[in-house]
């Protein structure tokens, strides 16, 4: 699995793509800042996986960063990531150790919760539903 | 991804140019070049276009030094390309707070 970029893994990149009965794919990283990038580059391999848009895959990575910045400030000590097949895409549930935020823990985290519920309107916004073929 | 930041200086300008990911854990090195650069009397350009990602961690330190920016009566340029910092500011719908350049030159000029 890779977020490699064009021609990385997926059906738009011509690379080997996750058969179906891979799934459910799981990430189970630290709480920690240097985590986040690990996270986004997770959900940008499934992304491409899904075979979905530029524009979408920019946003599925930005919407999980914010997520795992909000669970990492909200005290988390670890973070589970897992994709599992949804219809004719996927669903993507992130979950912690602790209690999940509801509200934001902070302040300053207000924009990040903006910006996540502005791409994804689920009423659970730590499942991100990703659609295969179309942006929302 | 670590984030490397250039920053040089031209007439009137002092340019700040990050390249790389900009998210918590690289957005304290994104805010201390800001801040040595706008501790002086120059407007600032902040190159953009060789950013790769920036979530709202990087946003709100851009708004921040712009505010300082705006209520000393100087300026902050913005460089963005198409691109995750362009879409972030088109979701975030803050671009119309912010002076957004294509290029340096024009950013500059």
């Amino acid at each position: 699995l890779s977020d490699s970029g064009p021609g990385g893994a997926g059906p738009d990149g011509g690379g080997a793509a996750i058969p179906v009965s891979g799934w459910p794919l799981s990430l189970r990283i630290p709480a920690d800042p240097t985590s986040i990038a690990t996270a986004r580059s997770f959900a940008g391999s499934i992304a491409r996986v899904l075979g979905v848009s530029d524009t979408l895959r920019h946003d599925l990575r930005l919407a999980v960063s914010e997520l795992i910045t909000l669970a990492i400030v909200g005290g988390a000590d670890h973070i589970t990531m897992t994709a599992e097949s949804e219809g004719p895409g996927a669903a993507l549930r992130i979950a912690t150790n602790s209690l999940m935020p509801t509200v934001p823990p902070e302040t300053s985290a207000l924009l990040g919760v903006i910006l996540v519920s502005s791409i994804w309107s689920d009423r659970d916004p730590w499942v991100i539903r990703i659609p295969m073929t179309s942006t929302q | 991804m670590q984030l490397r930041i250039a920053v040089t200086d031209q007439p009137g300008w002092a340019i700040v140019q990050p390249a790389g990911e900009i998210d918590l854990a690289t957005v304290s090195q994104l805010e201390e070049a800001l801040e040595a650069s706008i501790s002086g009397d120059s407007n600032v350009a902040l190159d953009l276009t060789e950013v790769t990602f920036m979530d709202s961690t990087g946003l709100r330190a851009v708004l921040a030094v712009n505010e300082t920016m705006t209520a000393g009566g100087r300026r902050l340029a913005l460089i963005v390309a198409a691109g995750p910092v362009d879409r972030l500011l088109d979701i975030s719908g803050v671009g119309q707070t912010l002076e957004i350049f294509q290029s340096l030159e024009a950013a500059t000029a």
